[in-house]
């Protein structure tokens, strides 16, 4: 630093302004260097803030897609032998009007799937955000299924087109409604 | 009680102004060394500052580039979604006449080796048949997402449910059948054109 003591700026080449002069524009520099540093860091911290919530916002789609797909695969993976455990799993990614309705036809839910022998294996073959804002989210899932029942014993191919709404809740992503899209 | 309502609010008073005037001195004291350092040595002050301030606008300016990459690469693969949904109904709909046509009509929005693919697919494989059973289709995008695993900055990956209608001869009945396609975008030239179209 070519810093000047303090006694050789009253006596030296600066001597030449008067003291005061020479004090006022330090003042005034300083004024506008404090004034520029405070908008340069509340640029900062806007830029840092908007940052950090758009990377945000992308881990958040990606996560909402992963637990569409999970969805997606518990509710086509149903077996006779496990149908309890299968319905528990269900009901714990649900929430709202899915998890409703499951809880209230559990027992027609188990009935029906051990009555008729269901084994039913599915397999994600591709998933897609449609949109994720406000703690919402709504995944598209193309689900391959083989489905054996006791009407074909030697398994039957399905396709589903599944649209999955979710929501953000305790920071997991719950399906709130599941449609079959006809 | 009034009595001792306010001697409680004078110790209150007391006690609330000592606190407050001793925060007030901790938190003004590197103010006051600042000031005391620039009566002394302001230079040093002042190219402190102006340090601080180029540092600050770099660091600025770097954050407000990401989130701007950022929100440019959403608005971009929204872009390539809502492309990928209008060429995909344009190039699944015709009819006996309109069928030869579909290549010259879309085919700026494709690229040319799916451009050169899905010619000879067409000619070769569609017009004939919607000749010989006069099927007119019509095909709708019900529903689309972006696939994040799948897609990179050039690149987009959009899954569509689509509807097709399809109707044989003059008064035949309309049959709907649904199918889930995989769309491939790709980005030339800041425009977004069908690389690949895949049923699921």
């Amino acid at each position: 630093m070519t810093e000047v003591p303090d006694g050789t700026e009253h006596s030296g080449p600066l001597a030449a302004n008067p003291p005061h002069g020479a004090g006022r524009r330090h003042r005034r520099a300083a004024l506008a260097l404090t004034l520029v540093l405070g908008i340069a860091l509340a640029a900062a911290v806007a830029g840092g803030i908007t940052a950090v919530g758009s990377s945000a916002a992308d881990r958040d789609g990606n996560e909402a897609v992963a637990a569409a797909r999970q969805v997606a695969l518990d509710l086509t993976s149903v077996k006779a032998a496990t149908a309890e455990a299968d319905l528990q799993r269900l009901l714990a990614n649900s929430t709202g009007e899915f998890h409703d309705e499951f809880v209230e036809r559990r027992q027609a839910f188990v009935g029906i799937v051990r009555r008729a022998r269901v084994d039913s294996t599915g397999e994600v073959v591709a998933a897609g955000l449609d949109f994720e804002r406000d703690g919402t989210a709504h995944v598209l899932v193309a689900v391959h299924s083989t489905v054996r029942n006791s009407a074909a014993e030697q398994g039957e191919p399905r396709d589903y087109r599944l649209g999955i709404s979710l929501k953000h809740v305790d920071g997991r992503w719950l399906a709130s409604k599941v449609d079959f899209v006809a | 009680m009034d009595m001792t309502d306010t001697a409680q609010q004078e110790a209150a008073d007391v006690g609330g102004r000592t606190v407050a005037a001793r925060i007030r001195g901790a938190a003004t004291a590197p103010l006051r060394l600042v000031r005391r350092r620039f009566e002394h040595r302001p230079r040093q002050v002042l190219a402190g500052l102006t340090v601080a301030v180029t540092v600050c606008a770099v660091i600025a300016g770097g954050l407000w580039t990401l989130a701007f990459v950022d929100a440019a690469s959403r608005a971009d693969r929204t872009d390539a979604v809502d492309a990928a949904e209008r060429i995909t109904a344009a190039l699944l709909s015709y009819d006996p006449q309109s069928v030869h046509g579909v290549v010259e009509r879309v085919g700026g929005e494709l690229t040319p080796e799916f451009r050169a693919d899905y010619g000879v697919l067409l000619s070769e494989v569609v017009a004939p048949a919607t000749a010989e059973q006069q099927v007119t289709t019509e095909a709708q995008v019900v529903e689309s997402a972006f696939v994040p695993e799948e897609s990179r900055d050039d690149r987009v990956v959009a899954l569509l449910f689509v509807n097709q209608t399809t109707r044989a001869g003059e008064d035949g009945a309309p049959r709907v059948a649904g199918s889930r396609v995989e769309v491939t975008m790709n980005n030339v030239g800041s425009r977004w054109l069908v690389a690949s179209i895949t049923p699921v």
